[in-house]
């Protein structure tokens, strides 16, 4: 595999941020009560993580050490903003929805510590690689991690607000509120962590074995 | 020393075009937002506003009025109802003190002879039992009592004879009159900016 496909395809798995790095739950925990708010999260984060990595890695030569972390957080902050004023004018309901987690996206460590152990070594293709990689795999486990407990919450998979909305457990199903309320959150998080982190140990086991 | 002032240029540098990108796209999604905030009272503007052929969120105007407390400029948002070009009627918010908080009123008013189209509650928080059906248009003293409004003259201020008060809520009843007078008295110091 060329090095470039590496940095994309390791952030599905090898650094899944959530589940394999335990990274970045305050949003996985706040905004995962539906699969449409999994989503969008998930692209938004994406969006800033891809530019943020993008110029890091551009500014790599120019940002003096001692004073990396401020204009990284400058750079974060800058694109944050963007994508909250973006968001507000092109789909509020999203905006609505995701409220302040959006801003909070600034403290997200999964963007600060791609850019300072990543985008600010490495060229801007193999940052953009990186970033667009993590990012989309945060979105599948948000997404995937929503679809659950709205599912399991509320009877309906939501994959976009007013506009396509499935009743999957039909009328006569009684939500299980507790996933779709904070508590919840927790427990869905922590059987998808035991899940994935059962299938890594099977893995690793297989490919041990196959050595 | 070399090392702080470049420290400093590229901090500054940094985030003085932080900010640039940051206007840049604030320019560009001003509109929008506005729009996309408004979007959520066009039903409201459709109930006082029956007759139009225009989109009164799109054709709204921003009439500058007297600068708050702290001199900050303030302006006054007008929707228009046209037909065939012309306004024949505006609606505009307003809001006065009720029982338990202010009461804001979106009131339709026809330019020709000054009647109320239509008034539409769009916020209270009134926590007597009659005023909140009296103020909801989904029950049907709610309907009894908004719909009333419609046709009254507001040549002048509307007193309290001129309509049937909702009957154990009397501050309720005041504050949807005192916030329709107050929309007619706007309506009044700004026709002339309003209908150019």
């Amino acid at each position: 595999m060329s090095s470039l496909a590496k940095e994309f395809t390791k952030g599905f798995w090898d650094v899944l941020p959530p589940f394999r790095l335990v990274l970045g739950l305050c949003p996985v925990l706040a905004v995962t009560a539906t699969a449409f708010g999994g989503w969008g999260m998930g692209l938004a984060t994406t969006f800033v993580l891809v530019c943020s990595n993008v110029l890091v890695s551009l500014l790599r030569k120019v940002i003096p050490a001692k004073v990396r972390i401020a204009a990284y957080i400058v750079i974060i902050a800058t694109f944050v903003t963007i994508v909250d004023m973006m968001l507000k004018a092109f789909v509020p309901d999203l905006h609505k929805m995701l409220g302040i987690f959006i801003q909070l996206i600034v403290v997200n460590c999964i963007i600060l510590g791609r850019a300072e152990a990543f985008a600010g070594k490495r060229g801007p293709v193999a940052s953009f690689a990186d970033g667009l990689g993590i990012g989309l795999g945060f979105t599948i486990s948000l997404f995937v991690l929503g679809t659950i407990r709205e599912i399991l919450g509320s009877g309906t998979w939501t994959l976009y607000k007013g506009l396509l909305s499935i009743n999957v457990m039909g009328d006569a199903y009684q939500p299980f509120k507790f996933m779709v309320a904070a508590p919840g959150a927790f427990v869905g998080l922590g059987v998808m962590l035991a899940i994935i982190t059962l299938i890594g140990i099977r893995l690793d086991r297989k490919k041990r074995r196959a050595q | 020393m070399r090392d702080i002032i470049n420290m400093t240029v590229v901090l500054t540098v940094l985030c003085a075009l932080a900010g640039f990108g940051v206007a840049w796209v604030d320019s560009i999604t001003r509109g929008p937002i506005e729009t996309a905030a408004l979007q959520k009272v066009a039903g409201a503007i459709d109930t006082v506003l029956p007759n139009k052929d225009n989109d009164p969120i799109a054709d709204r105007i921003n009439v500058p009025v007297a600068p708050d407390h702290r001199g900050r400029p303030q302006s006054l948002t007008v929707f228009p109802a046209k037909k065939d070009g012309k306004i024949v009627a505006v609606a505009l918010q307003a809001s006065a003190a009720g029982y338990a908080g202010p009461i804001n009123v979106l009131v339709g008013i026809n330019l020709a002879d000054q009647k109320l189209t239509g008034i539409f509650i769009a916020e209270q928080q009134e926590t007597i039992a009659a005023a909140q059906q009296a103020l909801n248009p989904a029950t049907k003293e709610g309907k009894a009592f908004v719909s009333q409004f419609a046709g009254k003259s507001l040549k002048k201020a509307l007193a309290k004879s001129d309509i049937n008060a909702i009957s154990g809520a009397t501050y309720s009843t005041r504050g949807v009159l005192a916030a329709i007078n107050k929309a007619r008295s706007l309506f009044v110091k700004y026709r002339d900016q309003i209908v150019k």
